[in-house]
């Protein structure tokens, strides 16, 4: 592993993630902890953009974590295991809320409530776009995902952000500039590959 | 540095990066939701991928189907799992399962449930050789042991939860 290492961080690609994914198919129960860490809340905050209470949510994250401990041997590009989990994640959710929507009796004092007649899949259609989202931000370095999940979430300064991942405050800027421009190189890509992948699904 | 704030940080963000960073928000928010006990657990899942090396061939590739909306079926070459599932309580499922081989030549010695946390459940089949069970909602896969195959061995479904 390379935290701490300045020069590593800044790298492009997230290298170390492919380690991780190694060591832990080979059986490394350290690298495994390291990848739950790494991503065990993006995986349980996907689950619950699909509208899953925390409960289920949790199901559905221990489920994701089971398919990747039985299929660690399978995946074909390790570097990409984050957007692998939240696609996984957004699998499972879609199972599951199709199997609750048979035999769960629907709350007909909540539907009239809440102005909404989305169905629960609907819910989930909408929630692609952002899960999309999610799945490109899986694929950037831990730094950038850092530095974004300060930026958006805890709205904290420039300042505290330096001072914090130890960036000097003028680089913040360009930084910010360079992953979200990478976030969106993903999520093109993303894009052009199911494109490729429904031109060819077409007779 | 002077800066003008809004809610993603400083007002220097171009209406591309705006849309993006609402995005990441929405998903963002949930992230520190996630319980101690849900991380501690995926933690202790390494265990299972070394697990799954001992059970026998017939466990490869799984293919999942699903005939409708609340049956699991998984096909492993002639042989078929297939799990249904119907509400059982609070958060409890009634499960009732088959385990078939098109070819007739497997036999089904044991069927038993098996759960994240390493507890297993054994299975008696009825008189229609159907297995059911009552089950926490959550993880489980099945395991099965079959002979008739010119041996004995086992197979597993990938998890599901119900």
């Amino acid at each position: 592993m390379t935290s701490g290492n300045t020069a590593a961080q800044q790298r492009p690609v997230d290298d170390d993630v492919t380690e991780l994914v190694l060591a832990a198919r080979d059986g490394d129960q350290n690298a495994w902890a390291q990848l739950v860490d790494r991503y065990a809340r993006l995986v349980y905050a996907v689950a619950l953009r699909c509208r899953l209470s925390h409960a289920d949510a949790a199901d559905v994250t221990q489920t994701v974590w089971l398919r990747l401990a039985e299929n660690l041997t399978r995946i074909n590009d390790p570097s990409r295991v984050g957007a692998w989990l939240v696609t996984t994640t957004k699998r499972e959710c879609l199972a599951l809320i199709k199997a609750r929507a048979r035999y769960e009796p629907m709350d007909v004092s909540a539907v009239t409530l809440v102005d909404d007649s989305a169905g629960p899949e609907e819910h989930l259609t909408r929630a692609e776009s952002i899960t999309e989202v999610a799945a490109a931000y899986a694929l950037l370095t831990e730094r950038c995902r850092e530095l974004l999940r300060r930026l958006v979430i805890d709205s904290e300064s420039y300042q505290q952000i330096s001072a914090d991942l130890h960036m000097p405050i003028g680089s913040i800027g360009p930084t910010r500039i360079r992953c979200l421009s990478m976030l969106r190189r993903h999520l093109e890509e993303a894009t052009s590959h199911d494109r490729e992948a429904e031109r060819l699904r077409s007779p | 540095m002077t800066e003008k704030r809004n809610d993603f940080g400083p007002l220097d963000f171009t209406d591309g990066e705006r849309v993006l960073m609402a995005h990441l928000a929405a998903i963002l928010s949930g992230e520190n939701a996630v319980p101690q006990h849900v991380e501690e657990a995926a933690k202790a899942l390494h265990d299972w991928a070394i697990v799954d090396e001992t059970l026998a061939d017939l466990s490869a590739a799984p293919v999942l189907t699903r005939g409708d909306d609340a049956a699991f079926t998984f096909d492993l070459g002639t042989v078929q799992v297939r799990a249904e599932v119907e509400p059982s309580g609070f958060r409890r499922r009634q499960l009732s399962i088959s385990v078939d081989d098109a070819a007739g030549l497997a036999d089904v010695k044991e069927v038993s449930l098996q759960f994240p946390d390493g507890r297993s459940q054994d299975l008696v089949p009825d008189r229609f050789g159907q297995y059911a069970a009552s089950v926490p909602s959550g993880a489980l896969r099945v395991i099965a042991v079959l002979g008739g195959l010119g041996r004995r061995g086992a197979l597993h479904t990938a998890w599901f939860t119900v």
